[in-house]
This record gives C-alpha cells, structure tokens and sequence, in this order.
C-alpha cells in the first residue's frame, strides 16, 4: 500500500475517525484505525470500539498502490496531527512490516497490527430511515443532549429520545429525571410509520462534532439495535440503548397557575451570580428560589458559608396567581436561561404549582421546551 | 434423687429443641416434607410471625389413615430403610423426627389425601392424636401449625421480635423457592402474598417473582456440565456488591447449604474486582452424586461436608472465574450481546485498569464492616481503642498549641498523600482519608437541619422484594427527612417521587443500601450511612493534585474534626512518626 496526500486532508480524516477507537489495550484490533487505499474509492479510514463505529473516507489523495493496514489509532492521530504542512506519503515497507509515513526528508516508522482481525462495522440492512438538515440536527441535539443523565440505573435516561410520530413530527427528548427537554421538527419524508429509538449520550457527542450549520442533509437509519448516521463519505454507527422510553408527554405540564416573563439577559446574569454562591466544600445542591410579586421577581440565594444575594429583577409581567414561591437547582435553570439569552429578548416561565414541574420556553419559538421540577426543601412545605 | 427413665412426652419436649428452635424451624421441616412429597405447588401461608399459625399446603403423594399416626412417631419416616441410604441420601429429610418434634410443641391439624385415596383430617395437641377420622380433601397434604410452643413458654420467652422471626421465615423460604425453581412456590402473609414462583423451572423468573426485575437485571447466568458434577445459577457482574453474604445462596443437590468452602471460592473468583467486605450476589446451584456429599452433619442439615473439598472448591472457582473472564471480552464482532456496561460506560473501563483503586472509590459506605463503623463510634465515647493515648496526647496538643503555626506542610506525594511535620514528628496524612472525614463533619451538622429532595420529572418504578416494600411503609417518615418520597404501588414495587440530588442516576442503589440497613440497623445509623456515603463521594481522591492552599485547608480543618484520626469508614487517616524513631531508623 502506498498513497501521497496532503496532511491537512490526512489530518481530517484521523481525528473524526481515532476517537471511535477503544483506548483500552486488551484488544488490540479494537485500537486501531483501518486505512484502506483503493484507486476506486480513495483513502477510507474505520474505526471502532464496538460501542461506537466511523468510517471516513476523502478521494484528495494520490493511490500509487492498493492495500489495506491497521494502526494504532492514538500513536498515528497524535502523529499525524503534529506534521508540518505539507504532502506526505504513506507507504506498507513490506520487509519491516512497518507503517512509513515520510515527510519531506523525515520518516516515521509505525508498527501495524494484523488488518485481518478488524471487525470492520456491522451495516445492516436499515430499517427506518429519515433525514434532515445538519443544523437541525445539531441545534436539535445540542439542546437537549444536556439533560440527559451520565449515569443511571435506568439506561434509557442515558440517551436521547428520537420520537417519530404518525404526523412525521420528529421529537428529540432528554431527561435526568430532574428536567426534560424537548425538541420538534417536521420531518419532509411523508407516509413514516412511527418509531422511536435511543441514542447513547457518548453518540450524541461524537456526531456534534462532526455536524455543521449547513442546510446539507444527513441522514439517520435505524437497524434492528443501530443507528447509523450517514452523510457522504462520512458513517457513523453507534449500537442503540435498549429499552422502552417512559411516556414524556405526561411530564409536561399542561395546566398553570402563575405564569412570568423575564428578561432573558437578567436572568441569566442574576443567575450566573446566583451559582457562585455555594462554596465548592459544600455538597449541598447549589439552589434558587424564585419569588414572584406584583411586578417583581426576587431570586434568592444562600450559603451558611458565604451569605446570601438577593436579586430584584424589576418590570417583569406576572400573569395569574402571585405571591409565588418555588425552589430550583440553579444550575437547571442556569443551563436553559444560557440557551435563551442567546436567542431571545423574553424567557417564558409556566408554573403549575410549587411542588409541581415548570414549563420554560421562548415565546418567540415554539420548537423547544424545558421542563424543570422543583426542589422540595423544608420550607415549601 | 433416683435416676430413672424420662416419659415419653418429654423425650419428645427436649428432642424438640434440637429441631425446631423457632418458627422458621417449622416451615422448613415441613416445606422439605413437602418436597419430599414430590409436590408441583406449595403453598406456605403465615400468621403473627409464625406464632399463630404456620399453614402448608402441597400437591404432593399425601398419607393414608394408616401413615398419620406413624408419621409422628419418632424415627419414623418413608425416606430411608437400612443404614446403606444414609450415605446416599436424595430426600430433604430421613431422620425421621421433624414431625414429631414439632407434635410436641404445638397444636396440629393435619388434611391429607393419596391420589385416588381418601381424604383424612387428624388433629393433635402436644404430640398426641386427640382425633382422627376422614374428611375430603384434595390431593395432598395440609398442615395447620397453631400456638406454637404453647407448652414451652421458655422456648417461647427467647423468641426474637415478631420482625426478626418473620424475615427469618421470609430467608427461609426465598431459600427453598429458589433451590426449586420447576416447583411453583406462593409465600403469603398475614393479609398479602409476599411472592409467588412460577415453577417453569427457569431461576430467572424465580428470582425476578422474588425479586424484582431491578434485582435480576445485572444477574449473570452461569452453567456448567461435567460428568459426576454439574453447576448452574446466576451471579452479579463485578460492579454489584452488597455488604453481607445474604445474597449468597448455594445448593447443592437442591438443598438450601451454608458451606465456609463454597463462601471462599466466590471471594476467590471475585478477587480483584471486590474488596474485602464487599460481597457479590451468587445463587449457586450444585449437582453432584449423592455419596459425595454427606449432608448428616447436623439436625438440621444446613452444613453440608463434601468427599473431595478441593475438587468442590477448584470447580466453583474455576466455573465462577470463566464467566467473569469472559464477561471482560465478551461481544467482540457481535453487537448485539448485552454489554451495556462496556458501551455506555468507557470511564469504567478505563478505571478498570486499575482494579483496586477504582473499586475503593466507588464504594458505598455500608459496604464496610458495620463492626467498624462500630467500634469508631465507640471511641468517641471516650473507649479509645488502638492509639488511644495518642489520640489523647493529640487534643492536648492542639489545644495547647497556637493553631496558625503548630505545623509545617512539607508536599504531596505520590498523590495520595500529604506529608506534615508537627511537634517533632513527621506525619503521613492519607488525603481521601482525611477529606472524608472533614466533609463527614461539615455533613453533619449541615444535614440534619436542611432536607431538601429533588422532586422527578419521571417517577422512578422500582422492582422490590415484599420485604423491602414493608420497610419502606413502615419508615416512610424517616426517608422523607431524608429526601426520599415514594409511593407503594404494589407489593412488590414502589414509585420513587423525590429524592435527593446527588445520587442521581444511583436511586435504585443507594434505595437497596438504605433499605438494607434499616431492615438489619433500624433507624439510628441511617443518618450516618448516608453522611459516610456522601463524604466518600465528594471528597478528593488518590491520584487528586492538590495545591499547597488547598492541603492547608485540609489539615487545619482535619485537625478541627473530632476522631481526626480515623477516616468515617474507620480507616486510618494519618502515620505518625515520632524524632526518635527516625533516629532510631538512622541510628543516631
């Protein structure tokens, strides 16, 4: 195998595939990436650690001989990412059985494991298939996928929801049970049967990477227990999360009591300076309550340690019940006032009650919704 | 006084005492006499914890009129014949005395019917038959076990609480139901049904009827066939660990057994992916040839002797030790083996590399021995144990010494730990170790005065045995001051509403833990299981960098702590080396 390519176009391909690559060393084949040089198809690149599969491929390169290798995929990303711009040439020495990678006059030496025990990725045959622009997949995901759990004992609520209804309305669903976000976007395919599958939260990072603001298309197939995310020249495979996603509709409140619009600016500011207060020695749960009255909105924090600060935001517009009290984990309601204040002016707050989930949204936008349950402190009830 | 012969009825009192020691004692020998009956279901139903009224009911051969009165004859019983059977015994029972020895102790009432027999009723009072005569009845035998030892209210007197005796009779029968899975076992209370087997002959559904489907998830299966021996049964995957051996059930040749033997090759087999005092689940079911177990050991035939204890051994261990191999590599080129553990978890793996780290830091602090939590609390009642007098010499020191400058932080090293020179000496201070026990303290005055539960968006539905479904109702109070809202759904499950933050995403677990300890503890060291669990979580770990601010702040509120020497688990938290035993090691 021989192949002269420029490291910039070299250096794409290895770090969208290495990460793919199990960086435990018990099974080595599982630590490489597959570079296959083909006159036909150009340079592919694979990668997998069985949880998770890339492959990769670019036809900018120059095939001056066919062939297949293994390598280990951290020593040749780090490798390859480190070069000096410029061509570099890529070649099997078949008496040392060693990778040469030459660059200018300088050449490196890596060894390769035996090619032929590569799983490669298992592509079946898809069985739904839908598609949609990369930037809505990437806003769709970006705001949710932070909801979902790190770890839980019900490994549904380590994933996020992809929920295909009859309509063809798409909604991309996270949850720690703490909170829930939800996403919805028509889908342009027509006559979809509805399915619904869950996405590991590691997949979910790995394809933000690689997803761009373009109106370019990609497209989502399920298999039996896969999801492979395809675009051209690019697969991604990542095994599902097995189970069945409790019903979220029944988590959105529907029904509320006391309604607020904030500004989304001095929310998240007011809220920024309210996260700073727990000293990091205190496990407790950093927390916020809100208190709503006549025109104003008081949120309050306090530490035995630090103190306490109490912010006014003024000319704020309550609608229904007030005096309101309620308690949150700030740093639930820090994380969506971020998203907002980069999109809107208002943030739109629901209340169903002071030990029940809140409702925030943008009023200016419909396609998005957080749910956020309160905290239940010795004092609210 | 003359010696003479005893009568017979208090041969029969005394004989009791060996067999039935309380009322689980009495489902036990009946169940097995069930068994032995080759019955299909078995119906245990209990009242008042046994005292009142122990009631099995099986569809098994049944007697005739003829057999009652002899079944409760001493030494009487249909399952051996000469002295040969004894070595090759495959019934429950053979000696021959259960029945009696419970006669003598109770009040009886006994239905039974032989297929294509007739039905006959008999009733006893203190072993003796007061009547007798037929009475239809279905196929098999029912045995109503009232006042039990209404004639020996010392045995009586040393009964434990109706809680201990029931959970007791509870074990027992979770015991049977699950060493016979193709038999349909129904365990009923006083007013509900505790479980209910299907008898399909499948252990899963056995142990997911008994346990919930929570309780089963992580189970391994394990299977192996050899020609005189043959081992089935399901274990945990190395990241369930529980802090007793009660989850560790073995049979051998369907027999419930208690065996040190058996207990030593699982923790040999787990070795290096649990600690000490960190115990997997295990239901082990062994087949062997008869004459190479000897199950005559004792009465009540819990202890089992193999022939050959290091073929046992070898072979459990070897088998156990297979399965949790394989389970480090399985799924290479199939995608579709359950390993979500492997998938969803790359940190796991990773720490995995180093085993005994890894599992030190993710422990649950119950998991510890409660014998040391123990023995820490009785040192601050004044009982120094171990370094008392330094200890003691300490708090003098530190309240005679200025606090700003009475030490000297030297560095960190390899770390893990801190080292620090105070009053001549050199200290090595553990950092995990001494941060738990700072954060412990700081918990501790915090916790109790603010409860705080995060409320679920998705109430959580937790599988549970009837046991843990009954702690839960009887301490519902106590888990709300701790953050924990929960719902009884049925008898074997539980909606969670609320709990508390920070073990999100670990309720079922630390819910089992928690449970577990108030079943065994009662209430009075919840507060401290969860403040030792917390602090474990939260506090810097071995291979944390520290800044010298950071170390500083450690020191001095360690040394603010009470019981600063030891860590909440009970381990140590610093070295102390004194000038002269440097000179002496320097020989100056």
């Amino acid at each position: 195998m021989k192949f002269i390519i420029e490291k910039g176009q070299l250096s794409t391909l290895t770090t969208l595939v290495h990460r793919a690559a199990s960086n435990k060393a018990t099974i080595p084949a599982l630590s490489g990436i597959l570079i296959e040089a083909s006159r036909e198809k150009g340079l592919t690149m694979t990668a997998t650690d069985m949880e998770i599969g890339i492959k990769t491929s670019t036809e900018q390169v120059d095939i001056i001989e066919e062939g297949t290798v293994l390598v280990n995929a951290q020593y040749f990303s780090d490798f390859i990412k480190l070069l000096p711009d410029s061509p570099v040439t890529i070649s099997l020495n078949h008496e040392t059985s060693k990778l040469d990678i030459t660059y200018g006059r300088s050449t490196g030496h890596i060894n390769i494991y035996d090619n032929q025990e590569h799983p490669g990725l298992p592509v079946k045959e898809a069985l739904e298939k839908i598609t949609l622009p990369q930037k809505v997949l990437r806003e769709g995901l970006k705001k949710t996928a932070f909801a979902a759990a790190h770890n839980h004992f019900r490994q549904v609520f380590t994933g996020v929801l992809f929920d295909i209804l009859e309509d063809g309305m798409l909604k991309i669903v996270a949850s720690d049970t703490h909170r829930l976000t939800q996403y919805t976007y028509m889908l342009e395919e027509k006559g979809l049967e509805p399915f619904n599958f869950i996405i590991p939260i590691r997949t979910i990072n790995e394809i933000l990477r690689v997803l761009d603001d373009s109106e370019e298309k990609i497209s989502i197939c399920t298999t039996e227990n896969h999801v492979v995310f395809q675009k051209p020249r690019f697969l991604l495979v990542s095994r599902l999360i097995e189970g069945q996603y409790p019903s979220y509709d029944n988590v959105i409140p529907g029904t509320f009591k006391t309604e607020v619009d904030i500004d989304a600016y001095k929310f998240t500011t007011a809220l920024e300076r309210a996260r700073i207060v727990p000293a990091d020695e205190r496990i407790k749960i950093p927390q916020i309550q809100i208190y709503l009255e006549g025109q104003e909105a008081v949120f309050k924090t306090y530490s035995e340690m630090m103190g306490e600060i109490i912010e006014v935001i003024e000319g704020v517009d309550i609608k229904g019940e007030s005096p309101f009290k309620i308690v949150f984990n700030t740093n639930y309601l820090l994380e969506i006032a971020r998203i907002y204040a980069g999109e809107g002016e208002k943030v739109n707050i629901k209340f169903s009650g002071s030990l029940s989930p809140a409702l925030i949204t943008n009023p200016e936008r419909d396609n998005y919704l957080y749910v956020i349950v309160p905290l239940r402190t010795s004092t609210s009830n | 006084m003359s010696i003479r012969l005893l009568d017979d009825e208090l041969i029969n009192k005394i004989a009791a005492g060996e067999v039935v020691e309380r009322p689980a004692s009495v489902v036990k020998e009946l169940v097995e006499n069930a068994l032995d009956a080759e019955a299909r279901h078995i119906t245990i139903t209990i009242s008042q914890a046994g005292l009142e009224k122990i009631e099995v009911e099986d569809d098994g051969q049944g007697m005739s009129r003829e057999e009652i009165p002899l079944a409760f004859m001493r030494h009487a019983t249909s399952k051996i014949k000469e002295e040969e059977d004894l070595y090759c015994i495959t019934t429950m029972g053979f000696r021959g005395e259960a029945l009696p020895s419970i006669a003598a102790v109770s009040r009886i009432d006994i239905y039974s019917c032989q297929e294509e027999g007739e039905g006959v009723w008999a009733h006893l009072e203190g072993g003796k038959i007061t009547s007798i005569d037929y009475h239809p009845c279905p196929k098999g035998t029912r045995i109503i076990v009232r006042d039990i030892f209404y004639n020996t209210p010392a045995r009586r007197k040393f009964l434990k609480s109706p809680v201990a005796e029931s959970s007791h009779i509870f074990e027992l029968v979770v015991k049977y139901a699950l060493s016979r899975p193709d038999i349909a076992f129904t365990y009923r209370g006083d007013k509900k049904i505790y479980f209910k087997t299907p008898g399909n002959g499948n252990l899963r559904d056995a142990v997911l009827a008994i346990y919930g489907r929570d309780f089963l998830s992580p189970l391994i299966d394990i299977e192996y066939k050899g020609e005189n021996y043959s081992i089935k049964g399901l274990i945990s995957r190395p990241e369930v660990k529980r802090n007793n051996r009660k989850n560790q059930l073995f049979f051998v040749n369907n027999r419930p057994v208690r065996s040190q033997l058996l207990y030593k090759a699982v923790d040999e087999a787990y070795k290096g992916l649990l600690v000490t005092r960190e115990y997997p689940v295990v239901i082990l079911s062994l087949l062997m040839p008869p004459y190479e177990v000897d199950v005559n050991v004792h009465p009540q035939k819990t202890e089992v002797r193999f022939r050959d204890d290091g073929k046992v051994f070898r072979l459990v261990y070897q088998v156990l030790r297979e399965h949790l191999d394989n389970l480090e590599y399985q799924g290479i080129g199939e995608w579709t083996k359950n390993k979500e553990d492997l998938f969803f978890y790359p940190e796991k793996e990773k720490e995995k590399k180093e085993p005994g780290v890894y599992i030190r830091e993710k422990k649950l602090p119950w998991m510890e021995d409660p014998l040391f939590s123990r023995e820490e609390k009785s040192q601050s009642v004044n009982q120094p144990l171990a370094g008392g007098k330094e200890v003691l010499e300490l708090v003098f020191n530190r309240q005679a010494a200025d606090k700003e400058s009475d030490y000297k932080i030297l560095g960190q090293v390899l770390k893990k730990y801190i080292l620090l020179e105070r009053d001549n000496s050199l200290y090595i201070i553990d950092q995990h170790a001494a941060h738990e026990r700072v954060l412990y303290e700081q918990f501790k005055k915090q916790y109790r005065q603010e409860k705080t539960g995060q409320m679920l968006a998705f109430p959580l539905s937790l599988q549970l045995s009837a046991k843990q479904v009954e702690v839960i109702e009887k301490n519902a109070d106590l888990l709300k001051d701790l953050g924990f809202e929960l719902d009884i759904i049925s008898y074997n499950s539980a909606v969670l509403r609320t709990a508390p933050s920070f073990i999100q995403g670990s309720e079922f677990q630390v819910m089992e833990e928690i449970l577990a300890s108030l079943e065994e503890k009662g209430e009075a060291d919840l507060y401290d299981n969860i403040l030792v669990m917390m602090a474990c979580q939260k506090a810097v770990k071995a291979g944390d960098m520290l800044t010298w601010m950071e170390m500083d702040k450690m020191v001095k509120d360690l040394w603010e702590t009470d019981n600063f020497r030891y860590c909440p688990h009970g381990r140590p938290t610093m070295f102390k080396i004194t000038e002269e035993e440097l000179n002496n090691i320097f020989k100056r």
